[in-house]
């Protein structure tokens, strides 16, 4: 058994973004195990660790590759050999250049014959070695989504590399790379650290590079600031919004993370807290702070690079720039109340959603118009319809506000504060609020059937819109972020268990922009189809859906994704058990057979056809049952009817059992086709069973 | 030696940079929207030659201007701009030096490189870096320049680009820009109100666009008129009043969305041109400064 010794290397970087932290700590051990396999070398324990200037990892790893024995091959026997069994030249010449006795040499067996071989010794290279040849690789292979350059050598990385430590069992591993020789040494905090110290291994690694104001520790550093947290609450009776992306942000930008305290005037208070929020969560990383009541305090924590605030200056500052941003905010949101919400709407002729597309102001009538179709398809009552068109048509009005211009991310909520501000019904701010609901796959859906019908209006306006003039995204580029709203459109439906026609609304939309664009609408409702297809499989996924399940009901889904959604759920409670089975073996059957077919059955069975008993057995099964079966699937009864279907599995079995189908005499064989056609285009009324594949035990 | 008003904040940068073997310069006498318009970082940056650069700059952004009644955001702001060229490796340590002979003690301040990359369309340049946070205050963008003019760099400048209203903010702890004491006698308002009123006035309200638009029309015409006669230096003069002329239609709400983009795409494709026959023009000379610095070895 070798020794096993301890590695540690850390690059040591100017600032490393936080966003970029994980995917270098991450390429960093692949890599190093990657090219260390190729060695014979063990290794284990491998552990890294990350802050904002420095990628560390270490390991257990043996001292050097074991000896080996290798077999090198020369000349076939025959050729070795003379008729007299000496050595010919060809052996001779064998042993001269690989410098042996030709005594020593023997035969040894390889593939179909003997061989003249010898056996040789390999010394096996030390651990130091190796390092010193990959670690250069490994830094380089590490692919940063942005890197730069910063010397002639155009060796590109995240930021400039200034320290390397490579130490193997206390030894400097030798190697180079960007300029910079490895050494021993490591450094300290930025202002509160040494600048250079040396270390023999990982525990005298950590230790002083925690006196010196450094945690390696990710898990250390996010307790530490957790634990302060912890106290604030307790000292302030108040709650910390949790916020674990900002907190793991935080963690990475600072190197000694610590939490502090910090207010603003209560006057700020009279902002929507939504305002108070982005200006503090999203433009100075600040956590913000609850009541009892849920409400927003004038405080905020925010987390800094040193051990304290030693004279309060640090926080002072941090108010001072606080009160500047909510200064601007309280100033926007004065101003952008002096003026009814819906006096924007001409001037949204001049802000432009696409070269092609028109202006937002375009854009809003074609939303009223689709946000009219579909309280048309789900039956509002005529005063929530019109509300709902009218927050269709106001909610782009807050793009030209102050407050969106400086705050982006407050687009639809700013209008919807502004127009409960300005005494609009509930319905309709709340549409406006809500209406860029869902961001993103993890995002909540709009709670109000108003904010539900403009953001689908929203969605499917820019959905088809871009897809007539751009096309459907294809690889991994999406530059309009039509995936995203085709999940939207999709999540919304499905989770706010709405049941709507999207193929005729997307026909209408269709429609109105063939009005001033000329486009194939063919070829683009096809595109639009293929494009939904994969938007649909992809959210039944995340949803847990097998594939299979998915295809079987992926056409059904598509227009209507709510009923697909039933439907899938039904199949999925019943798949497993035994007559599930048998059913869609059963009907991939029936497909295949018939698709061999150079005729088509059209489903109508003559019973004075029927020789076999199974066979008037299973027709009997399809006249009992096949009512039942399509009442429960128009009431949207699936369980039931999947219940039903199932019914079919043993006089399904024993008919293909018993019953050859290929009668030589036409006729009977027609009315066979015609009796599984029959079977056939029920189960298809379900779904398309023939989809599923058995399930891996 | 502690910094008694804004303009011993200028003096000792000045001082500490041209003790670091900068030229110290002095700010160019066209309107520019940032120091790196300013030929001594635009197009210093590109080829070989090393440099090394200071200079105040005051930078016009029509769009930024508030009548003077915002405290912190005003149509015309100062700027410190560093070059280094190469960029040396202790470059962070140095900017940190200078920093601390400003008087502020770092020990004792949130300072922190968060993750910023600056780009401008207009000259066709882009570069990795940050911005530095003192206390939650942006104070300095630091950048390691990557390509300008639409040229790839080598070697690769960093630029320094102080907010001096800033660092003024937070070495005086005031809460409006216009507090700052200037000198012992005047405050920054005292000198610069009045002109942020009349300004805002005009970018927002009197400029004439239809003369802004026949401007723009006219110095691109002029540039590409003195690049054929291999006229650059000039004609980059002409690139820059493009740009600030289309600001000012900017802040005149007289550019749409679609014309922006090409209105953009026209600077910089002076901006690129210049910067190519820049090159070109260096390398025929020779690479004058390559010497020099070899000599001084």
């Amino acid at each position: 058994m070798m020794k096993m010794v301890e590695f540690l290397l850390e690059i040591g970087c100017e600032e490393i973004p936080a966003r970029m932290l994980e995917e270098g700590i991450q390429q960093l051990e692949e890599n190093f195990k990657r090219e260390l396999e190729k060695f014979n070398l063990k290794i284990k324990d491998v552990k890294t660790f990350k802050t904002a200037r420095r990628l560390t990892l270490t390991a257990k790893i043996s001292e050097k590759e074991e000896d080996r024995e290798e077999i090198v091959y020369g000349p076939p026997q025959k050729i070795a050999l003379d008729d007299k069994g000496n050595f010919t030249k060809a052996a001779m010449g064998f042993a001269r250049k690989n410098n042996v006795d030709v005594n020593s040499l023997e035969f040894l067996e390889k593939g179909n014959g003997k061989y003249l071989s010898f056996k040789k010794e390999v010394k096996g290279k030390s651990a130091i070695d190796i390092l010193s040849e990959i670690l250069p690789k490994v830094l380089k292979k590490i692919n940063f989504r942005k890197t730069m350059y910063w010397r002639e050598d155009k060796f590109r990385f995240v930021r400039p590399i200034r320290n390397i430590l490579a130490i193997l069992d206390g030894e400097i591993v030798p190697f180079e790379i960007a300029g910079i020789k490895s050494s021993n040494y490591t450094f300290g905090h930025r202002f509160l650290g040494s600048k250079k110290i040396e270390v023999k291994n990982f525990m005298e690694y950590k230790s002083k590079l925690e006196e010196n104001f450094v945690i390696i520790d990710e898990e250390k550093r996010k307790n530490k600031v957790l634990n302060e947290f912890a106290n604030i609450e307790k000292e302030t009776g108040y709650f910390i919004h949790e916020d674990m992306k900002l907190l793991e942000e935080v963690i990475n930008l600072n190197e000694y993370p610590t939490a502090i305290f910090g207010k603003f005037q209560e006057k700020f208070l009279s902002l929507p807290e939504e305002v108070l929020i982005t200006i503090m969560r999203k433009h100075q990383k600040y956590f913000y702070l609850r009541n009892k009541v849920k409400k927003v305090v004038p405080n905020f924590i925010t987390v800094i690079n040193l051990p304290q605030d030693e004279e309060g200056e640090i926080i002072e500052g941090h108010e001072r720039v606080l009160r500047a941003r909510l200064e601007d905010g309280k100033f926007f949101f004065q101003k952008d109340l002096k003026r009814d919400i819906s006096s924007h709407l001409e001037e949204l002729k001049g802000t432009l959603f696409q070269e092609k597309l028109g202006s937002y102001h375009e854009k809003v009538l074609r939303m009223e118009e689709i946000s009219s179709f579909i309280t048309e398809y789900l039956n509002l009552k005529e005063k929530e319809k019109e509300q709902i068109k009218r927050a269709a048509l106001l909610s782009k009005c807050d793009l030209v506000t102050e407050m969106v211009g400086e705050f982006p991310e407050l687009q639809g909520i700013m209008g919807g504060i502004y127009a409960r501000e300005q005494g609009y019904p509930e319905n309709v701010w709340k549409s406006i609020y809500y209406h860029y609901k869902p961001e993103g796959f993890e995002d909540e859906i709009p709670p109000t059937i108003g904010g539900k019908i403009v953001s689908l209006s929203d969605k499917i306006d820019s959905l088809v819109g871009i897809l007539i003039v751009k096309g459907a995204p294809t690889g991994s580029k999406d530059p309009f972020g039509m995936r995203r709203m085709g999940n939207g459109i999709y999540k919304i439906l499905i989770e706010g268990k709405l049941e709507l026609n999207l193929e005729k609304i997307f026909e209408q939309v269709f429609q109105i922009y063939s009005q001033n664009l000329d486009f194939d609408i063919v070829a683009k409702k096809k595109e639009l189809k293929e494009f939904l297809e994969l938007r649909l499989s992809f959210i039944l996924k995340e949803m847990g859906f097998l594939y299979d399940e998915i295809r079987a009901i992926l056409k059904y889904g598509i227009y209507n994704p709510y009923d697909g959604f039933k439907r899938i759920s039904a199949l999925k409670k019943i798949r497993g058990n035994e007559n599930f089975n048998a059913i869609f073996l059963a009907d991939r059957r029936i497909k295949n057979i018939i698709s061999k077919q150079d005729y088509t059955p059209k489903g109508e069975v003559n019973i004075d056809l029927f020789e076999e008993e199974e066979e008037e057995k299973l027709y009997g099964i399809y006249l009992s049952l096949e009512r039942e079966i399509r009442n429960y699937i128009l009431d949207k009864k699936y369980d039931l009817a999947l219940e039903e279907i199932s019914r079919f599995s043993m006089p399904l079995e024993n008919f293909f059992d018993k019953v050859f189908v290929m009668s030589d005499n036409i006729q009977i064989r027609k009315n066979r086709l015609e009796l599984l056609k029959a079977i056939g285009v029920l189960f298809e009324s379900f779904c398309d069973f023939s989809q599923f594949v058995k399930e891996k035990k | 030696m502690s910094i008694k008003n804004f303009q011993e904040i200028i003096l000792k940068l000045q001082q500490f940079w041209s003790e670091e073997n900068c030229i110290i310069q002095q700010p160019y006498d066209v309107e520019v929207g940032a120091g790196t318009m300013h030929p001594e970082t635009f197009l210093r940056v590109l080829g070989p030659e090393p440099y090394s650069v200071a200079y105040v700059m005051p930078s016009r952004r029509p769009t930024d201007g508030r009548y003077g009644e915002n405290p912190n955001r005003v149509q015309k702001h100062l700027q410190f701009q560093v070059i280094l060229k190469p960029s040396p490796e202790n470059v962070q340590d140095i900017y940190i030096k200078s920093l601390e002979s400003l008087g502020i003690d770092l020990k004792k301040h949130d300072f922190r490189f968060e993750e910023d990359n600056w780009e401008s369309p207009t000259l066709g340049a882009w570069g990795v870096g940050w911005q530095v946070l003192l206390d939650g205050l942006e104070i300095t963008q630091f950048t390691y320049f990557q390509q300008a003019g639409g040229l790839d760099l080598n070697p690769i400048s960093c630029e320094i680009t102080y907010g001096l209203e800033r660092i003024g903010t937070f070495i005086f702890k005031v809460e409006s820009i216009y507090d700052l004491p200037w000198n012992d006698t005047f405050t920054y308002g005292d000198i610069r109100l009045q002109e942020e009123i009349e300004f805002s006035k005009y970018n927002f309200e009197l400029a004439d666009t239809r003369m802004l638009s026949s401007l723009f029309e006219m110095y691109e015409k002029e540039a590409y008129r003195l690049l054929e006669n291999g006229n650059i230096l000039p004609a980059y003069d002409y690139c820059l009043k493009c740009s600030h002329t289309f600001n000012l239609l900017d802040s005149r709400g007289a550019i749409s969305v679609t014309q922006r983009v090409s209105l953009i795409k026209r600077v910089r494709d002076i901006a690129c041109l210049v910067a190519k026959l820049y090159v070109k023009e260096r390398e025929n000379l020779g690479y004058p400064f390559l010497n020099k610095v070899e000599e001084n070895i």
